[in-house]
């Protein structure tokens, strides 16, 4: 059985010691990190810390050495994420650090989803995601976000205060049929709706699926604006984003 | 370099999997803590809310003076009570765009 000072790296140690109070959970991680090479340790430690500079460069140095995506995957980036999981769940860290953690690791998974679309497993579709214009609320839609890249998607992400032209010019740029625009104050939901007439007026709006969601908004409402879909939450935005691209491509 | 499709998938899988718990989780603790508070009780958030607090001497940022006794959503609300007028202004906006393609002469058939 590994112990866990057969883990070189020091802060994976630490985190374990530290964060992982549950004995099944302590006995896997140290079994899993025991035998990862110190090289996806780091990859693990950085993603822990939220470091996506370090998390990039250690992914794209380990396949230039020639290191196998799958194992990059499993000792590194799932790994680490796995302890970011555990860490969010007793309470340790909060949806902030979470997402900066899930941003390093979509750093590393940039350099893995090339290798992936070779494999043969294409992305389920490409999601363009933004709040809209006047809204300056990014948590339900960076939850979402980090579920539909989960999910396979490629998402595109637009940020905050999102005017309908940035919406146009993102779909036009990366060829995308799906988006995604939240909203959390009632004042701006309408420029939900004024983001739907804007790809009208575009000759667009039959080339692409709106979804909708945040706290105050509702199917009524997403009807009301002339959305696709609504998502009540981030789990909802992944099943709807998956039947959308199919609607679309169909 | 290229394992199998399957390979792959079931790494996909798993981490939809770490990730459908996270949003589990960010869902319950939600109720009760501001999602953008962080762990040293700063607020994350970009926008302004009531919760928000300087503290003195500290550069860091606003911190979080939420004290878990109400919705904090509450607060990051500008105008409460603006859902009634909302759903007129999505009216207007419709008709409005409507009648500008109407004279503009829009590709698309309005809905």
């Amino acid at each position: 059985m590994a112990q866990l000072s057969d883990i070189t790296n020091a802060v994976i140690r630490a985190e374990i010691e530290e964060f992982v109070d549950d004995p099944a959970e302590i006995e896997r991680n140290v079994e899993l990190f025991a035998k990862a090479s110190a090289q996806m340790q780091d990859i693990a430690a950085a993603l822990v810390e939220g470091e996506n500079d370090t998390v990039d460069q250690l992914t794209r140095t380990a396949l230039d050495e020639g290191i196998e995506a799958l194992e990059i995957m499993d000792d590194g980036l799932i790994a680490g994420m796995g302890i970011v999981g555990i860490k969010f769940r007793d309470g340790f860290i909060f949806v902030p650090e979470v997402l900066v953690c899930a941003r390093a690791m979509k750093a590393g998974m940039a350099h893995i989803e090339p290798i992936l679309a070779a494999s043969g497993a294409e992305p389920a579709g490409t999601v363009i995601m933004g709040t809209v214009k006047g809204d300056l609320h990014d948590i339900g839609k960076n939850l979402c976000i980090m579920m539909l890249r989960g999910g396979g998607f490629i998402v595109i992400d637009l940020g905050v205060d999102t005017s309908p032209e940035e919406f146009l010019e993102a779909v036009a740029e990366h060829d995308a049929h799906v988006i995604g625009m939240s909203a959390l104050l009632t004042t701006t939901m309408p420029n939900m709706a004024k983001t739907v007439e804007a790809f009208k007026d575009a000759g667009l709006r039959e080339k692409v699926r709106f979804m909708v969601g945040g706290a105050p908004v509702t199917p009524e409402f997403a009807e009301d604006v002339g959305a696709d879909g609504y998502g009540k939450d981030a789990m909802a935005a992944v099943e709807l984003a998956t039947k959308l691209a199919i609607e679309v491509r169909a | 370099m290229f394992a199998d499709k399957k390979a792959y998938q079931e790494r996909l899988d798993r981490i939809a999997e770490i990730f459908s718990d996270v949003v589990a989780n960010a869902e319950i603790s939600s109720l009760l803590r501001c999602p953008y508070r962080d762990q040293n009780d700063y607020c994350t958030a970009l926008f302004r809310c009531r919760n928000q607090l300087t503290v003195e001497g500290d550069s860091e940022g606003l911190a979080c003076g939420h004290t878990g006794e109400f919705d904090y959503r509450t607060a990051w609300e500008s105008q409460p009570r603006a859902r009634e007028r909302v759903k007129q202004k999505i009216a207007d906006i419709k008709k409005e765009a409507e009648e500008r393609r109407r004279g503009g002469g829009s590709e698309e058939t309005p809905s």
